[in-house]
Formats: C-alpha cells, sequence, structure tokens
C-alpha cells in the first residue's frame, strides 16, 4: 500500500496546483469581466479645434422611442456638434435607476430627462446636483416647474384618445365627464396606472371646475373611480402599452400622452385626440448626483432649454409642447396648432400642481395600489 | 386519444414561439398578425444599432462565463454532497436550491442593494455573481442527482486500482455523468441568457443584457426590433437541437441500442 | 463485472475501512463544499438578511414593525396572496393535467418522437419569456390572431376577451412553465421499471388499471416534484402577469415591483418580500408534509 500513499500525495499536490489554476482563472474571469466593463464607449478624439468639449463625451439617458428619437435629431446632435463632443445616450430614467446609480456611487449617466414630480421627490433624497443658473437661464421657462435642483424639459399633455375605428372625430367624448359616460360611448376604458393626472380627470368628470382642483379632493375623486371601475378594463404602465391598447380596439377609449397618439396617428394606427380639458405635466432636466461632467451637464441643459432648440424640438416633436415660452414666438401659428398644448389651447387644459403632488404623491400612490388591487 | 392531446400541447408549446419568426419581417411596425408586408427592417434595426448588438454580445459573455462558473461551484458542491454525510445537509442542500425558488424580485433586490454597497451593481461582475448564483441551484439539481444514483464501486474500484481522488473524478465519475453535467449547462445557460428579473436591477447602461434591452423595447415602443433577434435565437436553437439529434432523427429507426453501460446512472 | 475489479472492489473497501478514519491526507469530501457554500454564504445568504434587517427598519432610525403593520392591518395584501395563490394553484394543476400527458407519451414512443417531443418541449423553454409574453399579446388580443381566426370561422360575432384578465395571466404562464413541469416528470416516467408494468399486464390487470394503480403511483415522485417547482415558480411571476393580465388580479411580486421601482419605499417592500419568503416556504414545508415529497431537486 506505499505506493498507493505515494499516488495519493502526488494526486494531492496535483489536486492543489489545479485549485490554484482554478484560482488563478477565477480572477482571470473576474479582471477581464472588469475591463470588459471599464471599457465602454470612449470617446472618439475627434479631429482638431477649439470648441469647448472636444473629445468629450456626455451621457443622457431618455424616454427612448419617438420622443427621443427627436431630442437626438434637434438636441443631441446640435449640442455634440456645436462642442464638438459625443453624446451617448441611454433610456428609461427610472426613479429606480437614479436611486441605484446613486447608490452604487456609480452615476454613468450625466444628465437624465425625468418625470417632474420625480425631480421634485429625487431632490430631497439627494439623488442630484445643483444645476448652475448662471450658466441655465431661467428665462421663458415655465416657472412652476423650475428647481434648485431642475428645469423642465418639454411639458406632456395627457388627454381623452380613442379608437377611430370605434369613434369619430365628431363622435367622441370631449369632456372627462363624457370619457366615463358608457351608456353614450360604450366600451371599455384604459387609463395610466399613476393617479397623477389620473385624479385631476377624475374629478373634473366629477364636475370640480378646473381652476379648484388644488387642493386635490383624493377621497371624492377614488369615490368616484370605485363607482367606474367596472368599465375601466386596464392600467397602462408605459406608453407603448397604451397606443396598443386602443389602437387594437381592446380598450377602445384611454387616457393616454397625446405625443404618443400623434405619433401613431402618423404612422397610420387608428388613433386620435382630443386636447380639451388635458391635464399638462411636464419632465425635467436634471443631473445625476456624482457625475463626472457637471459643467458640461450645466452647458447641456442651458443649450437644450434654448428657446431655438426648444422650437426645433417642438416642431420635431409636437406631441409635447415646449417648456420655454419664448419658443412660441419662434414658430409658425401653423407649427404651433399642431402641439397639443399651446397658449392657446391651455384655456382649455389644466397645468398639474407638482407642488402639490410632491407633498402628497407618496401617500396617494400607495392608496391608488392598494385601491386597484381591491 | 394520447396522441391528439399530446399533439395539441406540443402545438400549444411551439405554435406561439415560431409566429416570432413571420413576425420578425412584418413590414408594420405595430403588432399586426398576418404582417402586412414583407421587410427585412427589423433585422437591420438590430444589426444596424450598436446597442442591440452590444446587448448580444455581453448576454453571450455573459452566459458562457455563467455557465463556466455554475458548472464549477455546482459539481464541486454536488460531489461534496454526495459523498458526505453529516447532520444538517439537507439544510444545505436546501439553502443551495433556495435561488431557483425565492421570487426573483427578492434576490433581485437583495443582490442589488449588496452589490451597491460594494460598487459591483452595473458591472459586469456584478451580473456575474447574480446569474451564477441563479444558475447553481440547476446544476447542482441534475448533478447531485445524478451522483448519489451512481454506483460507487466504480470510483472505489478506480481507486484501489491507484488512481487518486482527482484521476479517478475526472476519468471514471466525469465520464459517467457527463449527460447530467451537459444538462445542467444548458440549463445554466439558458438561465444567464433569459434572466431579466434579477438583471434588471444590475444593468448599468454599458453593461445591458439582452433581455434588458427587450423589456425597455417592450416599454418605450412596442418595437418590433426584439422580434428579428428573438427568431434568430429560435432558429439557431431549433438548428442546435435538431442537428445535436440528427442521428436519432434522420438515423434508420434505432437497431436496439445495446443497454452499453447506462444503467449506471439510473437514480 | 470483470473479475479483477470484483477483487479489487473488495478490496478497496477494506482499505477504506481500514486507512479513511486516519488517513494522511487532510482531505475530506465535504470540503468541495466550502467554496460554493461559501459564495453563497456571501452573496446570496447576507444579502437576505440584510433585506430582513430593512423590512424592521423606517423613515426614522431604529427598529419598527411598521411595515409589517402595515401589510397585516390592510386586507388589500391578504387579498393580494389570496390571488397569488389562486392562480398559482390553477396553473399547478393545469400544467400537471397537461404535461403528465405529454412526459407518459414521452416514454412510451420511438426514440424518433421522443427526440422531437423533446425538442418541442425544449423550444419555447429556450426562448425568452419576454419573447412568448410578447407572441401571447400578438395571439390574444382583441384583434389578434385567436380573435381573426375564430371570427373568419364564424364562430363569434365579438371579439372575446382572453387577455386583461385572468384567463390571459393563466395562459402565458401556463405556456411557460408546462416545459419545467414536463421535464420533471419526463426522467422519473423514464426511470420506472417496465418489468412491473409487465407483471402487472401478465397477472392480468388490464391496460386502464395497471396505468393507474401501477404507473401513476410510480410516477408520483416527479408529479410532486414537478408541481411543488411550478407552484412556486408562479409565486413569484410579475412580469407576465403585469403584461396579459387587467386590473384585478395582481400578484404578489407585482406589488413589491411598485413599492421598489415607483414608490422606493424598500422598508415596506422588504416586508412584502419577507412575507413572501415565508408564504413560500410555508407552502415548501406543507407539501412536504402532505405530500411526503423526501426532496425538491
Amino acid at each position: 500500500m506505499r505506493e498507493g500513499d505515494n499516488m495519493k500525495q502526488k494526486t494531492c499536490r496535483g489536486r492543489v496546483s489545479r485549485l490554484t489554476a482554478g484560482l488563478a482563472a477565477a480572477s482571470l474571469i473576474f479582471s477581464t469581466a472588469a475591463c470588459s466593463s471599464g471599457s465602454g464607449a470612449s470617446a472618439p478624439s475627434g479631429s482638431a479645434g477649439g470648441k469647448k468639449w472636444q473629445g468629450k463625451a456626455l451621457t443622457v439617458c431618455s424616454w427612448g422611442g419617438a420622443i427621443q428619437a427627436a431630442q437626438k435629431k434637434t438636441i443631441f446632435d446640435k449640442f455634440a456638434e456645436k462642442y464638438g463632443c459625443t453624446v451617448a445616450e441611454d433610456t428609461d430614467p427610472s426613479p429606480a435607476k437614479v436611486k441605484a446609480a446613486v447608490q452604487a456611487n456609480n452615476m454613468e449617466v450625466d444628465v437624465w430627462d425625468v418625470d417632474t414630480d420625480f425631480a421634485f421627490r429625487g431632490e430631497k433624497q439627494n439623488l442630484f446636483e445643483k444645476i448652475d443658473f448662471s450658466v441655465v437661464k431661467k428665462d421663458g421657462l415655465i416657472s412652476n416647474f423650475i428647481t434648485d435642483y431642475s428645469v423642465p424639459s418639454e411639458c406632456s399633455a395627457i388627454c381623452i384618445s380613442w379608437n377611430t375605428d370605434k369613434f369619430s372625430e365628431q363622435n367622441h367624448p370631449k369632456t372627462w365627464k363624457e370619457f366615463f359616460d358608457t351608456a353614450k360611448y360604450p366600451g371599455s376604458r384604459t387609463l395610466y396606472s399613476n393617479p397623477m393626472s389620473m385624479l385631476e380627470a377624475v374629478l373634473m368628470a366629477d364636475g370640480v371646475d378646473k381652476g379648484k382642483l388644488y387642493p386635490l379632493d383624493v377621497d371624492r375623486a377614488f369615490a368616484f373611480l370605485t363607482k367606474h371601475k367596472k368599465d375601466v378594463q386596464t392600467f397602462w404602465d408605459s406608453g407603448s402599452q397604451s397606443v396598443q391598447l386602443v389602437s387594437s380596439g381592446d380598450n377602445p377609449l384611454g387616457e393616454l400622452w397625446a405625443g404618443r397618439v400623434i405619433k401613431a396617428k402618423e404612422e397610420g394606427q387608428p388613433v386620435d385626440y382630443d386636447p380639451n380639458q388635458a391635464i399638462i405635466t411636464a419632465d425635467s432636466w436634471v443631473i445625476g448626483k456624482g457625475s463626472k461632467n457637471v459643467e458640461m451637464a450645466n452647458d447641456f441643459i442651458a443649450f437644450a432649454t434654448s428657446a431655438q432648440i426648444v422650437a426645433d424640438y417642438a416642431v420635431e416633436y409636437p406631441g409635447n409642447a415646449p417648456c420655454n415660452n419664448n419658443a412660441y414666438k419662434l414658430m409658425t401659428s401653423e407649427q404651433v396648432g399642431k402641439l397639443a398644448s399651446s397658449p392657446e389651447k391651455i384655456k382649455n387644459q389644466v397645468y398639474y400642481d407638482v407642488k402639490w403632488w410632491v407633498e402628497n404623491y407618496d401617500s396617494v400612490y400607495q392608496r391608488f395600489q392598494d385601491w386597484k388591487m381591491k | 386519444m394520447l396522441w391528439f392531446f399530446t399533439i395539441l400541447i406540443v402545438l400549444f408549446l411551439i405554435l406561439p414561439v415560431m409566429i416570432i419568426i413571420p413576425m420578425s419581417f412584418s413590414a408594420s411596425r405595430y403588432l399586426e398578425f398576418p404582417p402586412p408586408g414583407f421587410s427585412t427592417q427589423w433585422y437591420q434595426a438590430f444589426f444596424g444599432n450598436p446597442q442591440w448588438v452590444n446587448a448580444l454580445k455581453i448576454s453571450v459573455e455573459l452566459a458562457v462565463l455563467t455557465t463556466v462558473l455554475s458548472l464549477v461551484l455546482g459539481i464541486l458542491a454536488a460531489e461534496g454532497l454526495s459523498k458526505s454525510e453529516f447532520r444538517g445537509k439537507d439544510t444545505i442542500i436546501e439553502i443551495f436550491m433556495m435561488p431557483m425558488l425565492v421570487p426573483g424580485i427578492i434576490v433581485g433586490i437583495a443582490i442589488y442593494r449588496f452589490e451597491a454597497e460594494i460598487s459591483l451593481a452595473s458591472t459586469f461582475s456584478g451580473l456575474l455573481i447574480a446569474h451564477t448564483l441563479m444558475a447553481v441551484p440547476f446544476v447542482i439539481r441534475t448533478v447531485l442527482s445524478n451522483l448519489i444514483g451512481l454506483n460507487p464501486n466504480y470510483e472505489l474500484a478506480s481507486r484501489s486500482l491507484g488512481a487518486g481522488r482527482l484521476t479517478t473524478f475526472f476519468r471514471v465519475t466525469v465520464p459517467i455523468i457527463k449527460p447530467a453535467i451537459f444538462s445542467g449547462a444548458m440549463f445554466a445557460f439558458a438561465t444567464s441568457f433569459d434572466e431579466i428579473i434579477v438583471t434588471q436591477f444590475l444593468c448599468g447602461i454599458r453593461i445591458t443584457t439582452l433581455p434588458k434591452r427587450i423589456w425597455d423595447g417592450l416599454n418605450q415602443q412596442l418595437d418590433p426590433t426584439i422580434t428579428a433577434i428573438a427568431a434568430i435565437v429560435i432558429v439557431i436553437i431549433s438548428l442546435v437541437m435538431v442537428l445535436s439529434n440528427s442521428k436519432t432523427l434522420f438515423g434508420r429507426e434505432p437497431r436496439s441500442v445495446p443497454q452499453e453501460e447506462t444503467d449506471l446512472d439510473d437514480t | 463485472m470483470p473479475r479483477d475489479m470484483e477483487i479489487a472492489l473488495k478490496n478497496t473497501k477494506v482499505a477504506q475501512k481500514e486507512k479513511e478514519p486516519r488517513g494522511r491526507s487532510f482531505f475530506r469530501p465535504w470540503m468541495l463544499i466550502l467554496p460554493p457554500a461559501a459564495f453563497f454564504a456571501v452573496f446570496f445568504i447576507w444579502p437576505l438578511v440584510q433585506i430582513l434587517a430593512m423590512s424592521f427598519t423606517g423613515p426614522q432610525s431604529g427598529l419598527t414593525l411598521a411595515s409589517y403593520a402595515k401589510f397585516f392591518s390592510s386586507p388589500v395584501y391578504l387579498k393580494v396572496i389570496a390571488t397569488t395563490f389562486r392562480i398559482s394553484l390553477v396553473v399547478t394543476l393545469v400544467c400537471l393535467v397537461l404535461g403528465y400527458p405529454v412526459a407518459y407519451a414521452m416514454t412510451v414512443c420511438s426514440k424518433r418522437v421522443c427526440c422531437l417531443l423533446t425538442i418541442a418541449v425544449l423550444i419555447p423553454f429556450w426562448t425568452s419569456l419576454l419573447v412568448r409574453t410578447y407572441a401571447w399579446m400578438i395571439l390574444l388580443q382583441s384583434n389578434g390572431v385567436v380573435n381573426n381566426i375564430l371570427k373568419s370561422l364564424g364562430l363569434i360575432r365579438q371579439p372575446l376577451p382572453l387577455m386583461h384578465n385572468e384567463l390571459g395571466i393563466y395562459i402565458g404562464m401556463i405556456h411557460i412553465l408546462l416545459p419545467y413541469m414536463i421535464l420533471s416528470l419526463y426522467p422519473v416516467m423514464k426511470g420506472i421499471n417496465r418489468d412491473l408494468i409487465l407483471a402487472s399486464r401478465t397477472l392480468g390487470a388490464k391496460k386502464g388499471y395497471t396505468f393507474l394503480h401501477v404507473f401513476v403511483p410510480l410516477s408520483m415522485p416527479g408529479v410532486s416534484c414537478g408541481s411543488i417547482l411550478v407552484f412556486v415558480m408562479s409565486i413569484g411571476y410579475y412580469i407576465t402577469p403585469s403584461l396579459l393580465g387587467g386590473t384585478k388580479d395582481i400578484m404578489i411580486s407585482q406589488a413589491i415591483q411598485v413599492q421598489v421601482n415607483k414608490l422606493m419605499n424598500w422598508p415596506f417592500a422588504s416586508a412584502i418580500s419577507i412575507v413572501l419568503l415565508a408564504f413560500t416556504y410555508g407552502i415548501l414545508y406543507l407539501s412536504k408534509k402532505v405530500m411526503h415529497v423526501q426532496k425538491l431537486w
């Protein structure tokens, strides 16, 4: 059995060496992995030139789809051209993602295009860098939506929309009251799975004057919703889903973003919208806490909110409305007419009260969530 | 009757998947079936967009490394568990099975929080660790049940004939449990390649997997680009499976293959 | 078995008995478990413990049961648990009913057919869950494929509501989980000793009787293993239900997801997670007691 013992020792040694080899291999995996994760999109060191951010890269996270395509064309590419940098793009600027990046101390996105209410809420959670207002000009920007940490990027309209195979330009609900009138307009409804803007619509449907909405009577809104819950088949979560629900006829009536509807209509989908009684919410530019390009980010935001750029974007994507009132002066009346919201249309629309929502968002959203599950 | 039922169920399984292939050549950018016209635009959109291609690349790399790592860890665990008896062994096994059973969203938040703390979130290594965790149970599950059913005499014989533990393991055990290792590897690869719930927490802008892109696509815009890559994956999988079984499928009907030593791995 | 090998075996047994307890090797098989166990402890158990800890935190510092109180005081969440339970149960039963004959067919058919069936089961298994859900959306929406076919056949006038309701959830989830059931049933059925069937038949039992009284009982380990796997997996589902379901039937993972992504209320999300986890393991424990399941793997 001596030989066996020898064998054993040998294989023992063999095992050790293989083990270390295995460890080395494992650490190699990790290190190469780290490498491949580190070497992301490095900015091409472009042709020489005295532009301010020559060779730098800015990362912007926006909403994807048609919105971001329009932003790329009218904002990102123009900014890159002017400053000699590149603009890397990401999509889905969700609160969880911003918070994740801050917690991980790994802010890869410099500028985020977020919901304005989140811009307000995130400020409390210390998720953003302060805006440098010596660079970014407040002139013309809708003042309700400005904070120390954010400026509005655009306004969007939540509005009544319908499937054109089921309803028509003449025969469709024109007010939220009619929207919930199933006797007159049969079929199921889809609502945005977000109490913000929905409660406003509901209260208007219940007869509250648009000037007297705030502070919202939440109890009354939920009472009304409960009464009509059976007519609401779905609560949509994403813009793509909302258009699909209405255009497929699954839910011939919906509370949708005008921008999505306009885009889908252009592409031949059987959907349309009415700007009347639309609730105007906003998106905001913010700079992620820990961004390594804060100065460039401020330049970007200043650029993106300047009147001319805002006007160009609004022409490209008329589904939303400019956040900079000076932009209207730079547009033809025909171009303004296409917008979901304008100084003319706003008379029959309502700006949401972001301050009220910041105070009440969590509790109302929780309540909505609970109500939905009841 | 049995066959009628079986065919119906198989159609139920396979048709919804196959419908993706004609959809991927649709000329419409909305969900319409039958497609209103033929177009390769979604393939162009996929391969023309570095974000999609990059996501595909990362997903493949990740799945391969996950498979390797989870095989190493899974086989170690299975080998150790099958060869030893101790109190609490069942508990250990159950812990190893947990990632398969704990709802994905919980695993997602838990790992995400932890990795964020140690700066691993939104990195490739962070994803690799998470995917490996999700994949290891499948490897252990297949390999362990195979090892337990294994006739110990073969290993003992090998040892007594002078082979060391490692030699025995690689020359005797591994060949016998190869099918289990293979199926464990398949599960591991599939787990990683398809994982979305945990992944969505851990992806960063530079590190995004294919399912995460698809998920974003579904959310942002019901964009048929995803059908293009899905169709490619479906065709590849089908081809691989048909080819790897070509002998059985296209060869002459089995000449009742002698049972060889396959009795070894009956459980 | 060759003669020399038998001798070798005998020797080994003796040698083992003599040597192993005081072998010079410091190696013991259980040590192999250490690396994976360490990996799990660091990257899985510890994070889960942190989630547990977080569920006892609130906006203020210090420990609190507020999240749990909120959960259990609200009938809504108990209802969500009930919904989750109901959906998972139905999905499991249907998967079993659909999967059993397929797995059985796989064991009785020729090798070639069996191979084809395996491929048919594995292709959907390998296809992304998201893509399959997307496919079902194409099929089930009101102007979708299924409704159009039924309409053109003249079977219906108004499109049937196939999704945005519980039916949609069932169809989607069953499609995704059925392969797991089949893949759990098949190996057990394949392992059943055919001689037993033969014996029963030669002793005069009818085909149906043999199937029910010999084959089915012998396949029970696969049944319980597959059912538990499918059940537990469906408890955690949320992507398919949220895309194919309607407003009423919210599963518990969806509730957690909203807390995490929308409300950023992580303590509450953790508390729901812990309850869900306890619920899941409660079911596992019960099923072990009731169904005498030895192991889940």
